[in-house]
């Protein structure tokens, strides 16, 4: 894998984060829900600071393995797993493991934006304040500052006391990534985030995706393979519960080297 | 996937081609539909009709003697304007026993909710449903008559205010539960997993989205379960007795009295006075079921301000 962070370079020439070191590590990740396994056998690394793409036809096991990444599967009724995810060499899996602790360290930003019913500025802070990681006048800077960040403070400076509801469906999905962001977590999970979003919504939110890097460690689940493209520096392609491939994007692409990927991103398959 | 019109055979089997944008739906489409609409406002009639009779026969009787030293005469001191006595009494015992149904069904009732939504899953929770619905099917006259034993004569409390509210608590609890229940349920799973996702304890998370959302089903939960202890006489005949006098704090061993009494007692009372206040009673229980209507938008409006709106 050394090699391949060496090769690694998005189209925009980019370099992949400065350490070397995967945050996360995946081994022999097998995850099922009752009868047979949805994934089998994932070994896979998360350089630090990059972003990387999965890809894969529907049902493949993608949003299943980006669940196990932060334990959301855990309540599933049936949830069974073998192998291991370490995040900075620590099994996530661990006895002693928090969840609130793990669950601050990696964030999650979902396919459909899933504002809370309070109002816009709480949403932003919610997670700050179950944390208790600020006072009410800290909690009203990060808001302003992650609204900042995602470019929604000039639409919503003055409705800060309003209903999220209201707000338009691509706003809804920046306030949600707002959300995640504001507890600084050091890798953000997301599901198909761009998948409702209109052309410039999308962009808006993949140069924001580009701006976390190199301080955070980015992995999304999309379908939009030419978005792949655009971000990533890593993709990994999955079918049918397996991991077929991984590598620098433009590898994966390019020069796959393995035939059902090679159908897949050439839109033969999924 | 596109609907394949007049798809080649052995692609399943050929749809009929398209209707044409204009023109009207077939009889039977358009008879069927206004039968539905016939059978719907039908029932909203025979569900509303006899709502506005009562309140409307009541206002029409209890309006023109109507004094408002009612609300503030006992029953044990007439009045000139007032022979037998006025129903402050009365009101103020209602009153107290709503306050002490809505302190310990509430919370009973909210609290066990919350555990049968969140906690009481397979066979632990099956039973717990089931001894609820058991005690809802109960008839509130069995209730009373088992409060009369165990608390009035079993504790030794004599009639009282305790003994009354615990009966009139026990009958309701089950409705409190159930539409706490049910309302948490329908919390949409995207709530609970943000809440997950952001590392919220699941306390944490029930109290301040979760519970948050189900506010409006258990709110209207409860006022329909007040509504219903405010309307029950017979277990409090058991257990509250009655008192003309005005009620007092003490728990136990003090009768107290209230509306629904009034009604049924009053009315069939010989004169003329007496009948009277049994209208206005009645009067008072209506205003003050939509009092707690009322109460209950309010609580619901202050806290649904960034609710998600209803999805038609
Ligand atoms: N909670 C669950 N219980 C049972 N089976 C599940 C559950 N979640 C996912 N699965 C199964 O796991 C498989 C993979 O699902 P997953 O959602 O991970 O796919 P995906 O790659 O994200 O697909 P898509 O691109 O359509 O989102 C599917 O066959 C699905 O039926
Ligand atoms: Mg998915």
């Amino acid at each position: 894998m050394g090699s391949a962070l060496e090769e690694a370079a998005p189209a925009d020439g980019r370099q992949p984060g400065a350490s070397r070191h995967h945050v996360l590590r995946i081994r022999g990740l097998t995850v099922g829900f009752k009868g047979d396994p949805v994934l089998t056998g994932v070994d896979l690394v998360f350089p630090r600071g990059t972003i990387t793409a999965l890809i894969g036809p529907t049902g493949s096991g993608k949003s299943t393995f980006l669940r196990t990444l932060n334990r959301m599967n855990d309540r599933v009724p049936g949830y069974y797993r073998k192998g291991e995810v370490e995040l900075d060499g620590q099994s996530i899996f661990a006895p002693g493991v928090q969840l609130m602790a793990l669950r601050r360290r990696v964030g999650m930003v979902f396919q459909r934006p899933n504002p809370f019913p309070l109002s816009i500025m709480e949403n932003v802070v919610a997670g700050v304040r179950a944390h208790g990681l600020a006072d009410r006048a800290g909690r009203r800077r990060i808001a302003e500052a992650r609204l900042r960040e995602v470019g929604l403070w000039g639409a919503l400076a003055h409705r800060l006391n309003e209903s999220p509801f209201r707000l338009s469906g691509g706003q809804q999905q920046l306030l949600c990534l707002a959300r995640a962001l504001a507890i600084g977590p050091d890798i953000l999970l997301l599901d198909e985030p761009t998948s409702s979003l209109d052309p410039v919504t999308v962009e808006a939110v993949e140069d924001l995706l580009r701006r976390l890097t190199p301080a955070i460690t980015v992995i999304v689940v999309t379908h939009n393979l030419a978005q792949a493209k655009r971000i990533a520096h890593f993709t990994a392609f999955f079918n049918q519960g397996r991991l077929v491939e991984h590598g620098p994007t433009a590898r994966v692409f390019g020069d796959p080297s393995a035939e059902e990927t090679s159908r897949y991103v050439t839109g033969r398959i999924g | 996937m596109a609907r394949m019109v007049g798809a080649p055979a052995g692609e399943g089997t050929p749809l009929p081609a398209l209707p044409p944008l204009q023109g009207s739906p077939g009889w039977r489409r358009r008879v069927a539909n206004r039968l539905a609409w016939a059978l719907a406002g039908l029932a909203l009639v025979v569900i509303l009709a006899p709502a506005v009779w009562i309140v409307a026969g009541v206002v029409y009787r209890a309006a023109p003697h109507w004094h408002w030293s009612v609300l503030t005469t006992p029953g044990d001191r007439p009045t000139l304007a007032l022979p037998s006595g006025g129903l402050e009494n009365a009101v103020l015992g209602t009153l107290l026993i709503m306050a002490g149904v809505t302190l310990v069904a509430g919370s009973i009732g909210v609290l066990s909710g919350i555990h049968l939504a969140e906690q009481a899953r397979g066979r632990v929770g099956d039973l717990l449903r089931g001894a609820s619905e058991v005690l809802a099917g109960i008839p509130s006259i069995v209730l009373g008559y088992v409060g009369y034993i165990a608390l009035v004569v079993g504790f030794h409390w004599g009639y009282s205010l305790l003994a009354g509210v615990l009966v009139l608590a026990v009958f309701v609890v089950p409705y409190v539960a159930k539409s706490t229940e049910v309302a948490l349920r329908q919390v949409p799973t995207s709530y609970r997993e943000g809440a997950e996702a952001l590392g919220m304890p699941p306390g944490y998370a029930l109290r301040r989205v979760v519970l948050r959302t189900a506010l409006p089903g258990i709110t209207t939960g409860l006022i329909v379960a007040l509504a219903v202890a405010a309307g029950e006489t017979a277990p409090l005949l058991y257990t509250a007795n009655y008192s003309d006098a005005l009620p007092t704090l003490h728990l136990t061993h003090h009768s107290v009295g209230y509306l629904t009494d009034v009604v049924w007692t009053f009315f069939n009372l010989p004169s003329r006075a007496e009948v009277q206040l049994s209208y206005d009673a009645a009067l008072l229980l209506i205003v003050l079921v939509m009092l707690l209507i009322a109460v209950s938008r309010l609580v619901i409006g202050l806290t649904q301000r960034h609710a998600e709106p209803a999805r038609g």
